[in-house]
């Protein structure tokens, strides 16, 4: 119960506007414990961000909406929390950090400034020499020369600049940090250099870790818990071992899994999902992937799979529950 | 960075040199006769004959056009064919008010466009945005003169508050700079609007509500210095053009500005002076758009990089 | 932010009214008349205050009050003495002599001799801005210190008209010689009124001078100030910022006669709107054509529709103003089939095309346009072709059109300045006479005219002149329209002029 730091239960988040509404997540559960890192994976347009969005609090004010369920940092509710609460929260006790850190930030301040921000904002009862103190701090945590906080964004590569967006993450020790795609815009060679480095701050500081990525091999190198993400629901969920060398999946991670480009095999195509993710504001009724299962069964098409639960690992799938009826 | 704004002024004297010849081309090449338009209906052709060889309206083309830049890079800028005065004392007599003038339009312009511009950002397709857009459309369509006069009627004649004609006080130029303003007022108001909305949907300002800062934080720390590039580069545009072309408020106003000079010239035909009062326009924009670089160069870090790179 | 921040700026502009309201509006309390001064609306700058450069009608309005003739012609053709006390005129009119008063000093204190008056003639002589009026002058000659001659090469009719025209104006030679170029910007002359200053663009002073020889001004201060938009200067006098306003637009007469504290003063202009042919080339070259179309105009609709009738129709190119002008005279009648048969006699039985110029200027194209229409009644199609006001005038002076209306106005009130200028072939060489009118007859009798110094024989002359003129079709006369001058009620002595001439040295509050 104790270092449970986040806790989301039934969330449902949809965009709505006059001419349509986009059914984004639709009922997940999911929780962090404290210095864990969970990998949240799935394809592009699964709900992952919204996720993130929902926990941060930056849904657009006018057409995003949790309409059920709710999130819980602590104990601090965060579906009912004010703007002015959630201020108070975010870069403080969960901060984000995005994809492409090469318009992250803010062209004409320099960096020091924008780690120093943070501060000024969440450290009111720092001065001015303890705030610098505590910027340089962070630039070498990340690696970075302290000299170099006086330069501006563009001065720096991309992986420095992603350095940087961490540093200012992390300049609050915050309890939870979201990471969505934080690797993805970078070449290789900088993705190892930057996870390696989250690791190790992750060790030192003890963060929990929400890493939103669809790419198998951050979740591998970086992930201790995996939550795997389709049309808005978690489908699957599990330790690493679960998912990556456990026997039993929902179909959609064996197709995922199998998408992988092999190493040792000689294969002339690659072997893709059939098929797109349903589109959110028409979703299809039972469960979502049935249209692309090449398990499916008439009761797919019609019945929502309830949650098969093994020591920790939860499939949402009716392979695994095929004692159990239930009408949509 | 010297080296740099060495460079553009220089680079504005080919600009003005060609200005110039154009302007001379044409006050030369077209139709009129300075003498017949000055002189009057009663003037023989010998008093034009007289008249031509005094002004040194002889020659052809060419030599008369080489004379009179001879004669500018020794900063005389030659005697209006008009008046006979001296060109140079005419205009420089003339440009304190038009400077006053653009200045208070473009401060008219600058304290009402860029909030106005901000606001309609912010608060995006609220009635504020609307109204304030409608007015914008409003001002930029209303002619200058129209409005000079309707003001004049309203506040002068009606209200009396405020003098109509002339240069007495700091309040006769009032009603001229609001006049001037307004259509640009509404050009600000536009492009200040679309760079903030533009920023606002950048990724960094994202980040800086995911660092926890408030929305009034977001918007003048981050939001606002880069929404100012496009911006300055219009206020400085219309200064110019305000400096240069303030010709309809002038006339309106009965103002002694550099406008209403030219106006008088253009019509007689008095070469020299029309040449003097373009090349200062000329001159004033070039000036003008350096300052606005210079602007560029401290508020983007990257552009003041690039600048002085090339220096190395 | 934007809270605080409009409210901050809301209670600034709120402010800043509530100071403008405390300044006062107008004039900062008291007006022209407490303060004995008078702001003259000039409806734009003055060229020069050089009366051998200045020939246009502001700087003449300054002129007016700082300068002095030597004779002052009053609007019904008497003559006053001014720094002429007494006056010959030679028989054969070819000499003119002047007795000049000699109590009078310029307003930097030299006094005034005739080597001033010999010393502004010349300069007028070499002016090119000022040939109407030296016409037939040779020179002057200096008989003693008040005494100076007026020496002619030939009588002029119209010399003394000349003479008391505001270019004649005496100027201080010592003053010019010592600075001939800045003489235009700091005048020195014999009048009510001294030069103070010129703010280029925005107004002129003058103050009184004490030692005027008729006696100090009533007003004390003059402030001249420059409009360039006839609607601002209309504003500007009936908030009162202005107090008189000579040239006041016609269209203006509406609104400022609704004000009650607003004087109307007007009468006929001496100037007059005419259409001229090109006498020697092109359709209107045979005089038959030319005289159809004299028949086919109707002069009361032209005037009615460009000048909405504030005017009156003439019969010759002569308004009322000027000396010549004879009320009973008959210029062509409006005959429409008349028109036609001469058409048809001229070989143009189903009329023909010919271009119309004129320019951007209403003065120009209005009555333009009415002809237009009315010469199509009886088959010429006109084609309108409004050019740019100096492309326009070089065409018209070079004899580059078939038709065209044309505007003028005598400030020497006379005929002869006319009629001879614009119609005596001679003028054809020198530029002035647009249509290259060569009439033999009508030469004869204009020079005849011009040369005498009998004011009946003038008459005679010019009358039988304008009868060949209408026959021949030298001319089609339209209209004089009206020169208004609006000013304050209060101000007394204003009387309309038909060349605006204002001598505030009349007025007083």
């Amino acid at each position: 119960m104790d270092d449970r730091i986040l806790s989301i239960k039934n969330l449902h988040v949809k965009y709505e506007n006059d001419e349509m509404t986009v059914y984004a997540v639709n009922g997940i559960d999911l929780e962090v414990r404290r210095g864990e890192t969970v990998g949240l994976v799935g394809e592009t347009g699964a709900g992952k961000t919204t996720t993130a969005f929902a926990v941060m609090g930056l849904l657009p004010k006018k057409i995003g909406s949790i309409s059920e369920g709710e999130i819980i940092l602590g104990d601090i509710d965060i579906t009912h929390a004010t703007e002015a609460d959630m201020r108070l929260l975010r870069g403080n006790k969960i901060s984000m950090i995005f994809q492409d850190p090469m318009t992250s930030l803010n062209p004409l301040i320099t960096v020091g400034d924008q780690i120093g921000e943070v501060l000024e904002l969440h450290r009111k009862e720092m001065d001015k020499e303890e705030r610098e103190k505590r910027v340089d701090a962070l630039l070498e945590l990340v690696g970075l020369p302290a000299e170099r906080k006086t330069e501006y964004p563009h001065q720096f590569s991309g992986g420095m600049k992603q350095r940087i967006v961490i540093a200012m993450a992390l300049a609050c020790e915050p309890e939870l940090l979201i990471a969505d795609e934080p690797t993805t815009a970078l070449d290789v060679t900088i993705q190892a250099q930057v996870l390696d480095m989250m690791t190790g701050l992750k060790a030192k500081l003890g963060t929990a870790i929400i890493l939103i990525t669809h790419d198998l091999g951050v979740v591998a190198e970086t992930c201790d818990k995996v939550a795997i993400m389709y049309a808005g629901e978690i489908i699957e969920f599990g330790s690493l071992e679960d998912i990556f060398a456990g026997e039993k999946h929902h179909p959609y991670t064996v197709g995922l899994f199998g998408s992988i480009p092999s190493m040792e095999e000689n294969v002339q195509r690659l072997k893709p999902i059939n098929g797109l993710m349903p589109d959110p504001c028409n979703l299809p009724s039972g469960c979502k992937f049935h249209a692309r299962c090449p398990r499916a069964t008439e009761k797919c098409r019609t019945c929502i799979p309830e949650k098969f639960e093994e020591q920790g690992h939860i499939i949402y799938c009716h392979l695994f529950n095929e004692n159990t009826e239930k009408e949509v | 960075m010297a080296k740099f704004v060495l460079k553009r002024v220089l680079a504005l004297i080919p600009v003005v040199i060609g200005i110039s010849f154009i302007i001379f081309a044409i006050m030369n090449l077209t139709p009129g006769e300075p003498a017949r338009l000055i002189l009057g209906p009663y003037a023989s052709q010998s008093d034009v004959e007289t008249f031509n060889q005094a002004m040194g309206i002889e020659g052809n083309f060419w030599e008369r056009y080489l004379n009179y830049m001879k004669g500018v890079l020794t900063g005389d800028f030659g005697i209006s064919y008009r008046t006979q005065n001296d060109v140079l004392a005419e205009l420089v007599a003339r440009i304190p008010c038009t400077l006053i003038l653009a200045t208070g339009a473009a401060a008219i312009m600058v304290l009402i466009g860029i909030p106005v511009g901000i606001i309609s950002a912010i608060k995006q397709y609220s009635i504020l945005d609307y109204s304030s857009m409608f007015m914008a459309l409003l001002f930029t369509s209303v002619p200058g003169f129209w409005l000079g006069i309707m003001l004049m009627l309203l506040f002068s004649l009606q209200l009396e508050w405020l003098p109509a004609t002339g240069v007495e006080s700091w309040l006769s130029y009032i009603l001229p700079c609001i006049t001037l303003a307004a259509a640009f007022v509404a050009s600000l108001i536009r492009i200040t609007r679309s760079s903030m909305l533009e920023i606002i949907r950048q990724d960094y300002i994202r980040t800086a509500y995911a660092k926890g800062a408030s929305e009034k934080r977001v918007v003048m720390k981050h939001v606002l210095r880069n929404a100012m590039l496009p911006v300055v580069t219009v206020v400085g545009i219309n200064f110019a053009i305000m400096m240069g072309g303030a010709i309809v408020t002038e006339s309106v106003f009965a103002l002694p500005g550099v406008g209403t000079l030219l106006i008088t010239s253009v019509r007689m035909k008095d070469i020299p002076v029309v040449m003097a009062v373009v090349m200062f326009v000329a001159v004033v924009i070039g000036i003008i758009n350096l300052l606005v670089d210079l602007a560029y160069a401290y508020i983007d870090p990257r552009i003041k990089s690039k600048y002085s790179a090339r220096k190395r | 932010m934007k809270k605080s921040f409009l409210i901050k700026l809301a209670v600034l502009l709120l402010a800043m009214m509530m100071l403008f309201t405390a300044c006062g509006g107008g004039g900062g309390g008291s007006t022209s008349a407490e303060e004995n001064h008078l702001n003259f609306g000039l409806t734009g700058e003055p060229v020069s205050m050089d009366p051998s450069i200045g020939n246009e009608q502001n700087s003449w309005q300054v002129h007016y009050q700082i300068f002095d003739t030597l004779i002052f012609r009053a609007n019904d053709g008497t003559y006053e003495p001014r720094l002429a006390e007494d006056w010959e005129v030679a028989d054969d009119g070819m000499e003119l002599t002047f007795y000049l008063r000699d109590d009078v000093t310029f307003h930097n204190g030299e006094k005034f001799t005739a080597e001033d008056v010999k010393y502004t003639v010349e300069r007028l002589l070499e002016s090119p801005y000022t040939s109407d009026i030296v016409i037939g002058i040779k020179g002057a000659e200096v008989i003693d210190d008040y005494t100076v001659k007026i020496v002619m090469e030939h009588p002029y009719g119209a010399i003394l008209d000349c003479i008391a025209e505001v270019n004649f104006s005496i100027v201080c030679k010592s003053a010019v010689e010592a600075d001939e170029a800045g003489f235009a910007r700091n005048p020195v002359g014999t009048g009510p009124y001294k030069f103070e200053s010129w703010s280029t663009g925005e107004k002129i002073e003058v103050t009184a001078f004490d030692d005027y020889y008729r006696g100090r001004t009533s007003i004390d201060g003059i402030t001249f100030r420059i409009m360039n938009d006839t609607s601002t200067a209309a504003i500007a006098l009936e908030r009162g910022e202005l107090d008189i306003l000579p040239r006041v637009a016609l269209t203006d007469k509406n609104s400022l006669t609704e004000n009650e504290n607003i004087a109307w003063y007007e009468t006929d202009l001496a100037g007059s709107t005419f259409v001229v042919f090109n006498y020697q080339n092109g359709p209107f070259s045979k005089p038959e054509v030319r005289a159809a179309v004299s028949h086919a105009i109707d002069k009361e609709a032209v005037l009615e529709g460009a000048s909405e009738g504030q005017g009156t129709v003439l019969e010759t190119v002569l308004p009322p103003a000027c000396f010549g002008y004879s009320e009973d005279f008959k210029g062509a009648e409006y005959d429409l089939e008349k028109a036609k048969e001469l058409l048809a006699e001229a070989g143009y039985p189903d009329g023909f095309t010919a271009v119309l110029k004129t320019n951007e200027d209403p003065l120009y194209y209005k009555p333009a346009e009415i002809i237009q229409g009315q010469l199509s009644q009886i088959g010429i199609n006109l084609e309108l072709e409004r050019m740019e006001r100096g492309a326009f005038f070089t065409d018209a002076y070079g004899g580059n059109f078939d038709i065209a209306v044309f505007n003028t106005t005598c400030p020497v009130p006379d005929a002869d300045s006319i009629l001879h200028f614009y119609f005596h072939s001679s003028q054809i060489e020198a530029g002035c006479n647009l249509g290259y009118v060569d009439n033999p007859e009508f030469d004869a009798l204009l020079t005849e005219a011009q040369r005498s110094t009998d004011s009946e024989e003038r008459l005679e002359l010019y009358y039988k002149a304008n009868e060949i003129a209408r026959d021949d079709g030298i001319y089609v006369p339209l209209y004089a329209t009206k020169a208004a001058i609006a000013a304050s009620k209060d101000l007394k002595g204003v009387e309309a002029d038909p060349i605006y001439k204002c001598y505030v040295y009349d007025f007083s509050w």
